[in-house]
């Protein structure tokens, strides 16, 4: 309610978009470090890129799907890495201790 | 608190409108003001304690379980997953406002003088890193960014 009348003083509305402009820049900045400090793993680079996309179209074309969906399916995708990772690497150790053996 | 008759409701909003205006969270300091109404300094602090010190325990024994809870390598696996996406999202967003600020629907096509303060505030801001250490802070960017806007419509 103050913020309105406060709105309605034109030079602080003004002052208000160029305030918009410097926080998509800060936005910016920060995911940008958080990149920089990132392991650049390919399957990390790949849920990056992916995640960055369905949000980019979840913005432009208004469609209504939860944030909390894209993490959830990350999460999930990550995981299935993880266990086929796990998986090959027994097969391997599986395959050494058989060699060994015979 | 109405129940034991300690404040009534005149007394109790005007503490509400104290603990809101000092630092901390409202319920610690109004905490504090009942407290210290009722039972001067010893009240005050017995107040302050009691209000903290569950919120406290709870988070140290959290913490305990946690810790055990992180090694986990599923738990690993899926912290992996969730951060690049995390950035991913608030990447997506800093681009989605930058672009939504810059072609904005009412002038059709591109809203130049936005364009050209992006780009100029974009290039202050991280060409001041090379400049001075540490370059220019947040918030300078921010009180700069409103100076521009006053003048864009001043001039």
């Amino acid at each position: 309610m103050f913020l309105e009348g406060f709105l309605e003083i034109t030079w602080i509305a003004h002052a208000f978009t160029g305030i918009r402009i410097a926080v998509g820049i800060l936005i910016l900045d920060a995911a940008i470090r958080m990149i920089r400090n990132m392991k650049k793993k390919p399957l990390q680079i790949g849920i990056l890129l992916a995640s960055f996309a369905v949000i980019m179209l979840i913005n432009i074309l208004k469609f209504h799907l939860s944030s909390i969906v894209v993490m959830f399916t990350a999460a999930l995708v990550s995981i299935i890495f993880f266990l086929v990772e796990k998986g090959r690497r027994k097969k391997g150790q599986a395959c050494v201790s058989s060699r060994m053996d015979g | 608190m109405l129940a034991h008759g300690w404040m009534d409701d005149e007394m109790l909003s005007y503490m509400i409108a104290v603990s809101e205006s000092t630092p901390g969270p409202v319920m610690v300091n109004l905490a504090t003001y009942v407290g210290s109404n009722k039972g001067g300094l010893l009240g005050a602090v017995i107040a302050t304690t009691a209000v903290m010190l569950p919120a406290f325990l709870i988070i140290l024994f959290v913490m305990v379980l946690v810790k055990s809870f992180l090694k986990n390598p599923y738990v690993q696996a899926t912290l992996r997953g969730l951060k690049p996406c995390v950035i991913g999202i608030i990447l997506a967003t800093g681009v989605y406002m930058i672009i939504g600020n810059c072609f904005a629907e009412t002038k059709s096509g591109v809203d130049l003088t936005s364009l050209l303060i992006t780009c100029a505030l974009a290039l202050i801001y991280f060409g001041s890193r090379k400049v001075i250490k540490k370059g220019l802070s947040p918030i300078g960017l921010i009180c700069l960014a409103a100076v521009v806007g006053v003048a864009d419509y001043g001039i």
